[in-house]
């Protein structure tokens, strides 16, 4: 029997749309090169990838592999008016039927303002509908406001904090990191206010 | 000037909005225009006038001009 982490929902492979954006599930040589665009970035690189050098192209690959296994997806984050891709957001599946989030966005304009929060919250509704999961995790560097911001503003729960885990050698400042959960009853609601 | 206006004046700067449209009791859930980046310069913004790193207890508290005031007035 195969593993509840390892199935192959339908919903998986859905494009899920919100009023301004369209998640579209990545293939591999689209994960590789968001991937890319990510690591040489070094703002972006530090805040995902946590706090390594610049990877090479095949540790980059080897990151794209991992990323798209059975229990791993990644979506692209498009306007709708024009594809113009904005960033991804990917997932992975773990047992009992949880999934870890990552988002990353390429630029934070004023104007695209709440993407995050849009985006997001579109597909943890659409994953605990239509592919019944049932815990939403997630973890950011405590210095990452505004990732800590999304899961405040979604309603996460902060479940723990891990403390001075890292070190941010372009700082030289001890990091530490925040655990943060929705699930239970709390899901229940999230799914049920979002239902538009 | 009050914590509490300065709270006010720190989220009013951070969402470009004025000062009479900051009401006393907004927070993250509440006040629309406290978006992500928003949420950046408030924290950098309080960090520089207490001339320190925050705590992380302090970063996930900070959600409401009230916990900015708060903050602000023990400093």
């Amino acid at each position: 029997m195969t593993k509840w982490h390892r199935q192959k929902f339908p919903a998986l492979n859905q494009t899920v749309s919100t009023e301004r954006f369209d998640l579209v599930k990545m293939n591999g040589w689209q994960v590789f090169k968001a991937f890319r665009r990510t690591a040489i970035d070094d703002d972006l690189r530090g805040s995902v990838f946590r706090y390594m050098k610049r990877p090479s192209l095949i540790k980059t690959y080897a990151m794209m592999r991992k990323a798209t296994n059975k229990s791993s997806h990644t979506f692209a984050i498009q306007i709708r008016e024009t594809g113009e891709l904005l960033g991804w957001h990917s997932f992975k599946l773990r047992p009992y039927k949880t999934a870890v989030l990552t988002i990353v966005l390429f630029n934070r304009e004023r104007e695209l303002s709440g993407v995050g929060v849009e985006v997001r919250r579109a597909l943890i509704r659409h994953l605990a509908r239509h592919a019944g999961v049932e815990n939403f995790s997630g973890f950011t560097n405590v210095r990452n406001f505004s990732s800590v911001q999304l899961y405040q503003k979604l309603g996460f729960k902060r479940v723990g904090t891990h403390s001075h885990v890292d070190f941010d050698h372009e700082t030289d400042r001890i990091m530490s990191s925040f655990y943060f959960e929705l699930n239970g009853e709390a899901l229940d609601r999230f799914v049920e206010e979002n239902d538009t | 000037m009050t914590s509490l206006d300065l709270a006010r004046e720190i989220l009013s700067k951070a969402t470009h909005q004025p000062l009479t449209a900051v009401p006393a009791d907004a927070s993250l859930h509440n006040f629309d225009q406290w978006d992500s980046i928003a949420h950046v310069h408030i924290m950098l913004d309080v960090e520089e006038r207490l001339g320190r790193d925050l705590t992380p207890d302090e970063i996930f508290d900070l959600q409401s001009v009230d916990a900015i005031a708060t903050l602000l007035g023990e400093a």
